[in-house]
């Protein structure tokens, strides 16, 4: 369907209508001319259409009535109008921006609410998730890979939660790269709301998007949606770190029956916050051990997909059943367990591809050392220090522990001494005081 | 007939002098009594009329009126009683003037003429004794009370008929009786029968927590507030419960003064009474702000002024309601609280150590996310309502960490840990050097040291002016934290035995001034 600029406020109307699902919305879209006609359509009309496409009839006829209610509420143009005032874009299927990436969906959004951009088809995009309570590992391991990842211009989309979400996505601003937020709201509504900095830089440099109209206040049942969105508008996911049970493991299942490729970064066995991330990797995950490595895994990726293996996945019959995603077979299996994809054939031959090109990749990984040995700057390994400094950790110890500690090492020291020291390392930006005398290794991106 | 009587009543802390005057008058039989009286007071002329009556003594069918004066001070208490009855006695010529002259008399009368103890003598017979009198009745409960200040003749009598005996005799068998009396008293003094059990507490046996023992000596030694926070079980309120094991003895006239306070409230017992050791006042988090305050419709000292000297432990500070919490401004800035009421306003002292105990999140745990699973919104709120009336007046803020088995297991800690009376001597030391300091400024500790000050007593030379800097820029203080920096610096210094404000100094104090948000 080709829909012109007059179209688009009825479309946006359609969108709208409360009661009536967006799966009823594609439906009427897809046989029916235009949306004005389906604008134009009676209410007898719609309902019998409705039952004909399997609605029960009270159902349908609720539907029905609630369509007709708020078509004579909505005010076309001037609810489009006020779209464009709030600089609120509208990308529907139709759409040319629209990310072909979505339609490995199950169901893909009708439309995309975008303030920014959308990320573009060649770029390469990557899920950072995680906890929102995470740890101070969490965050350093965040921030490190956010940044890294930005400056490489791999794009990161996450959903600006607090926690391990809004750090990467900061992280990755800052490396100045470009970042997407997708909202389990209306794209207006900064959701938390102390995201709102965040909120702010992302609509500059990158895109906030919502599948959601705009106005729609954040709500527990649509935050699965908005996981999914995630998964499907990146290449690939990224664990930092997640409980046992937590709202990631939907993003995660998402890009698992999208084929997307998962990456975990691991944690410490006795870390609740690791339980997560060290479970996907026994069921097989990737294992990242550094900015760089996902980086070269990433390029991998995308060098994959170039080379043609995908099939063109892009084809608006899929939508109905379930995504076709080319390289895995998950399509339609979404009983399949963990990790233990089916190899096609294709897919074997995709992987032996891979091996002869495995020479390059070793190369390119070798420039990573380089650069990383040049710039110095990106290693997720904390150096080994002597002294008081040796004894701090990412996470936070109390001075007590760390008089023991020392005491351990036998260095001679009294309590006094101690936290003079710890102060000064403080005043040196080498550790930070967490609250009150409580203290922890300072690196960059430690939030 | 008329007779008049010495008697004093309570005002807050003051205390004053009330003249007792009875009239018997020819006129219908009744008794009134007059002169800006509560309702106790007005109930005495019942408990006089049947005490008397029981002790064999009838009233005349006269018209007899009491007046208390100075007729526009509010008269409260139940001291009264025995003052109206002995007066009403003289003036039925029972008892000559003479008998009861430059005497003050205190006490309540039961309807069979027992004499029971009455609140406030303390401060009353140090009023008495301003004024020029040096005789003293009071009730024989109140008799140790009344001897702390250990000035002028105080008799301690337990009946109507005991007074009125003691009053007819002479005076040298009246001195014989008021020192059998004292006798007495010390007796029961030695088979401890009122005497409470002194605390046995001691920092040695506190395992670990070095930095909290730490903390809370610097506390004792500049008398600076200090808060703890720390996981449920890590040993907050065993810390706070030994701060005044550490904190030097009560002075003399410190004795005094918290004996008064207790003794308007109605709380001095024998213990109290000679204790030289701190008050430890430490109230449920369901403190009400009138409890905490004082008040009532005829005030009395509340929480925060029997911690008076002493030391004022708010366990589970987060707990307790904002109201409550507000209400410590005034005592906490002014060292002293001022209770309007009705028609009467009183100022209380309350010049205490606030200690606090809190955990550092709903749960307790954080920053251990393992178990914590408070959100940083939770936490906020958590502590949020801590943050402008207290969190900004404590000098010391603490973390400590959670007890390991190794804390608990470590041989001897009893030997290993530093001992109460070790820190103590410390602690003194550092007084005695703020005593010397302050000698001529009207403060005591560095605590209160304040902005326009606290340059001219923490000198710093260059090195450590630039170290302060760092700090500041650094760790981005701001004035006030700054300013509790220095203070804390100072008592560092002091504890050190330096009158040089040093580097390491400020460093250590640094760690405390870290709020805990």
């Amino acid at each position: 369907m080709k829909i012109t600029k007059r179209e688009e406020p009825y479309l946006y109307w359609l969108h709208n209508i409360p009661e009536l699902s967006e799966k009823a919305a594609v439906l009427l879209l897809e046989n029916c001319e235009s949306p004005s006609q389906i604008y134009r359509m009676s209410r007898q009309e719609l309902k019998e259409k409705l039952i004909s496409w399997g609605w029960r009839d009270k159902v349908a006829e609720r539907k029905a009535e609630a369509f007709e209610q708020f078509r004579k509420e909505w005010r076309l143009e001037q609810a489009f109008e006020e779209l464009q005032k709030k600089q609120i874009r509208m990308i529907t299927v139709f759409h040319r921006e629209y990310p072909r990436r979505l339609f490995a969906m199950a169901s893909p959004p009708m439309a995309l609410y975008c303030i920014g951009e959308l990320p573009k088809e060649r770029d390469c995009t990557v899920a950072v998730i995680g906890a929102r309570d995470c740890s101070e590992y969490g965050s350093y391991a965040a921030g490190a890979f956010g940044e890294r990842l930005g400056r490489a211009g791999i794009r990161v989309v996450s959903g600006m939660a607090r926690g391990i979400d809004g750090i990467a996505q900061k992280a990755a601003l800052d490396g100045g790269g470009r970042t997407y937020a997708v909202l389990g709201c209306g794209v207006d509504v900064c959701y938390p709301a102390s995201q709102k900095e965040l909120y702010g830089r992302i609509r500059e440099q990158g895109g906030v998007i919502s599948p959601f109209v705009p106005g729609t206040p954040p709500k527990k049942q649509l935050f699965p949606y908005r996981n999914s969105i995630v998964a499907g508008l990146s290449d690939a996911v990224l664990v930092i770190e997640a409980r046992q049970k937590s709202g990631t493991f939907i993003t995660v299942d998402m890009a698992l029956e999208q084929g997307k490729d998962v990456y975990a970064v691991p944690g410490r066995l006795t870390d609740r916050l690791s339980d997560g991330c060290n479970l996907l990797i026994r069921q097989g995950s990737g294992v990242v051990l550094s900015p760089e490595d996902l980086i070269a895994e990433l390029v991998m990726l995308k060098n994959r997909e170039n080379g043609g293996d995908r099939e063109n996945v892009g084809n608006r019959e899929n939508t109905g059943s379930r995504g076709n995603t080319g390289g895995g077979t998950l399509g339609g299996q979404k009983e399949i367990s963990g990790w233990q994809r089916k190899v096609s054939p294709e897919e074997l031959q995709a992987r032996r591809r891979l091996c002869d090109r495995t020479e390059g990749l070793q190369k390119k990984r070798r420039q990573t050392e380089q650069d990383k040995q040049i710039s110095g700057q990106m290693s997720l390994e904390l150096s080994a220090e002597d002294g008081i400094l040796g004894l701090l950790d990412l996470e936070p110890k109390s001075a007590d522990a760390l008089y023991e500690a020392a005491g351990k090492r036998g260095m001679q020291m009294t309590m006094q001494e101690l936290l003079a020291d710890l102060i000064e390392l403080c005043m040196e930006g080498k550790a930070r005081q967490v609250s009150g005398n409580w203290f922890a290794r300072a690196v960059a991106y430690s939030d | 007939m008329y007779s008049t009587i010495l008697s004093g009543t309570v005002l807050g802390m003051e205390s004053c002098l009330v003249q007792v005057e009875v009239d018997l008058s020819a006129g219908l039989p009744c008794f009134t009594m007059v002169g800006h009286l509560s309702g106790e007071v007005r109930e005495s002329a019942e408990r006089v009329r049947v005490a008397l009556k029981n002790n064999g003594i009838h009233l005349p069918a006269m018209h007899i009126a009491v007046n208390l004066s100075p007729a526009d001070v509010r008269k409260e208490g139940t001291g009264f009683d025995l003052p109206v009855a002995l007066a009403v006695l003289t003036a039925m010529e029972r008892l000559t003037e003479k008998e009861t002259e430059g005497m003050m008399i205190l006490g309540e009368l039961g309807l069979n003429g027992e004499i029971r103890k009455v609140r406030g003598i303390l401060p009353m017979v140090g009023e008495g004794l301003q004024a020029g009198i040096t005789r003293f009745l009071v009730p024989l409960e109140n008799l140790q009370e009344a001897g702390l200040i250990g000035k002028g003749r105080i008799m301690g009598v337990g009946s109507l008929k005991e007074a009125v005996e003691y009053l007819k005799m002479g005076e040298a068998e009246q001195k014989e009786w008021e020192e059998k009396r004292v006798r007495e008293l010390e007796v029961e003094r030695e088979h401890g029968l009122w005497q409470g059990k002194e605390t046995e507490m001691d920092f040695s046996e506190v395992s670990g927590q070095e930095s909290g023992k730490r903390a809370a000596m610097i506390a004792a030694a500049g008398f600076h507030h200090l808060l703890f926070s720390g996981p449920p079980g890590c040993g907050k309120t065993m810390l706070a419960r030994r701060i005044p094991t550490i904190l030097p003895p009560l002075s003399e006239e410190e004795r005094l003064e918290v004996a008064s306070v207790y003794s308007i409230a109605g709380l001095l017992d024998g213990m109290r009474a000679v204790s030289r050791s701190r008050p430890f006042v430490s109230p449920h988090h369901s403190l009400t702000p009138q409890a905490l305050a004082g008040g009532g419709v005829h005030p009395r000292p509340g929480v925060v002024s029997l911690a008076h000297r002493g030391v004022l432990f708010l366990d589970e500070l987060p707990e307790f309601s904002r109201k409550t919490l507000d209400l410590l401004r005034q005592p906490l800035e002014d060292r002293k609280i001022q209770i309007a009421r009705n028609r009467e306003t009183v100022t209380y002292p309350t010049e205490f150590m606030l200690v606090g105990a809190m955990n550092p999140c709903p749960c307790g745990y954080f920053p251990d996310r393992n178990r914590c699973r408070c959100t940083p919104y939770e936490i906020h709120q958590y502590i949020s309502h801590l943050s402008g009336p207290i969190l900004n007046r404590i000098d010391l803020q603490v973390r400590l960490k959670e007890t390991e088995f190794s804390d608990l297991q470590k041989p001897g800690n009893r030997e290993n840990g530093e001992s109460s009376a070790g820190m103590r001597n410390r602690v003194m030391e550092a007084r005695s050097r703020q005593d010397f300091r302050y000698r001529d400024m009207g403060i005591r500790f560095n605590a209160q040291l304040t902005a326009g000050n606290i340059r001219s007593f923490c000198k710093l030379g260059r090195k450590e002016e630039q170290v302060l800097e760092q700090i500041y820029t650094s760790m981005k203080l701001g004035a006030r934290t700054c300013h509790k920096l220095l203070k804390v610096a100072r008592t560092i210094a002091d504890l050190a035995g330096s009158e040089k404000v040093g580097k390491e100094d400020l460093l250590e104090a640094a760690c405390y001034c870290q709020g805990l948000e």
